[in-house]
């Protein structure tokens, strides 16, 4: 069942300009005509080809940037991208990290003081959450980065591509953890080119193409058509 | 708008601290800066070219410390926008937030080297009975600063080329603006428009209450203040104009 609606979008399109100076000016439409509603507790998953504009829509969806067509309508919530690593400063400490990466994804100080020790526990940094950020290995900070992103909760969490992150043990930890997140009541739009990530994970879907929604509807139904498109444009583009 | 406020303290704050522990010499450095500088001028002007006079060094000083706080701030803040390239496509900033971090930043060390400013002075024996009118002034440049070191910022992403033409103009407006030298030393003919250079009547004015001890000129410190004033307006107008424009740019 869905609960409220937290979003609504009517034919959005957003246009960059390219090669952006005195003597040449063009735009290019990453969306053109997009329109879906999001429920509370929703897993919208975001189907579509390498530069269909999925990620130009997470961007929309997060505040980043307005769109330049259509009418967006959100709710009085809190929408953050899992940016993972976000505003990290390498000479202080995981924990200084903590508030400054957390305050920018848009929470107080006293919320992310509140999931402080959730986040150090999960991220198993020990001792080190008080070293510089310099001083940890690749996997340390995408852990800590991690961490952060998936202990504090906006209301509705966006996610381009990434479940899992680091070594083995916590890539497979980590994207544990976000899969459970996703079929629980925590709203979230996820973006993937991963069909069967989405059919498994989310309870509506919406295919994206050059910048147009082609269809929006059960997950199944949505990226059965989508692979067969794909099948067809393949087929095409080998003949 | 309290949650930006918020965030803005504690970055001001973690950078200050970041600054201390990533340099051996730590806080001490900043009251080296410019005392090599000065160093530098008076080697060049009252050793080598006999120009100084008595008084110079600390001439010099006075100079030398309140350029540098609108030098480092302008150069400084000019890219601070499109270095945040990064960040401000992940989450939403509001984008005035990054000058912001480095001029407040400045200030806090700009404090520190200007007590050091004023005790060597008084060590030095100059009478701080009209010291009184320095937060005036002190207020006046930091508006000047915001005003330039803002425009910089907003103006730098949507005109990269920009970030190539502010040191020279930066290195320009110090030869111009009395760093190493008084207004009294210039031709007649140029005296009358040396002060209409807003950082020059500045320095003139510190010189005044610092070194020679007379009120400053009331008149000028309004003009620069009003000025300065209008174009933070009309800056912090822009950037909220185009706050989500500005991810579109900075690619």
């Amino acid at each position: 069942m869905s609960g409220s609606l937290l979003i609504s979008a009517k034919n959005i399109g957003v246009d960059y300009a390219i090669g952006h100076n005195i003597f040449r000016r063009k735009t290019h439409s990453a969306l053109k005509d997009v329109s879906f509603e999001l429920h509370a507790g929703d897993s919208l998953g975001v189907i579509g080809r390498n530069g269909a504009g999925k990620s130009s829509l997470l961007k929309v969806l997060a505040g980043i940037i307005e769109p330049d067509r259509g009418t967006l309508w959100r709710g009085n919530i809190k929408t953050a991208l899992m940016a993972l690593q976000v505003g990290f400063d390498n000479e202080l400490s995981g924990l200084d990290n903590i508030l400054l990466s957390g305050m920018l994804l848009g929470f107080s100080k006293a919320e992310v003081e509140l999931r402080r020790e959730a986040i150090i526990s999960f991220a198993q940094l020990g001792e080190f959450i008080k070293h510089p950020v310099k001083t940890y290995s690749v996997g340390m900070r995408a852990r800590l980065g991690f961490s952060i992103c998936y202990e504090l909760q906006p209301e509705i969490m966006l996610i381009d591509e990434v479940l899992g992150v680091g070594d083995v043990d916590f890539r497979k930890k980590s994207s544990a953890a976000m899969r459970q997140k996703l079929s629980s009541d925590q709203t979230v739009v996820l973006v993937s080119h991963n069909a069967k990530t989405i059919n498994a994970l989310c309870n509506k879907a919406i295919w994206i193409e050059d910048g147009v929604t082609r269809m929006f509807g059960e997950p199944a139904e949505v990226v059965a058509e989508y692979q067969q498109h794909m099948l067809s444009v393949t087929d095409n583009e080998s003949r | 708008m309290g949650h930006w406020f918020d965030l803005l303290r504690y970055r001001v704050a973690f950078s200050l601290k970041a600054e201390a522990s990533k340099n051996f010499l730590g806080w001490a450095l900043w009251l080296i800066e410019p005392l090599l500088v000065m160093s530098v001028f008076y080697l060049v002007f009252g050793v080598f070219f006999q120009r100084g006079g008595e008084g110079f060094a600390p001439f010099l000083l006075v100079g030398i410390v309140n350029w540098l706080w609108f030098s480092s701030t302008v150069g400084r803040s000019a890219g601070s926008i499109r270095s945040a390239r990064g960040l401000i496509q992940q989450v939403y900033v509001p984008k005035v937030f990054f000058p912001l971090v480095t001029i407040l930043t400045l200030c806090v060390k700009q404090a520190v080297i200007f007590g050091l400013l004023l005790s060597l002075l008084l060590v030095l024996g100059f009478g701080a009975k009209v010291w009184v009118y320095l937060p005036l002034i002190i207020v006046v440049q930091l508006l000047l600063n915001l005003a330039v070191a803002l425009l910089a910022a907003s103006l730098v992403p949507i005109v990269p080329d920009l970030s190539v033409f502010i040191p020279p103009c930066l290195q320009m407006l110090m030869f111009c603006s009395g760093v190493f030298y008084s207004v009294e030393t210039m031709p007649e003919f140029f005296r009358e428009y040396f002060l209409f250079n807003p950082v020059a009547n500045i320095i003139h004015q510190y010189r005044q209450v610092l070194l020679d001890g007379n009120a400053p000129d009331f008149t000028a410190l309004m003009w620069i203040a009003l000025g300065s004033f209008s174009l933070i307006l009309m800056v912090i107008f822009f950037l909220m104009k185009f706050d989500r424009k500005y991810p579109r740019y900075v690619l």
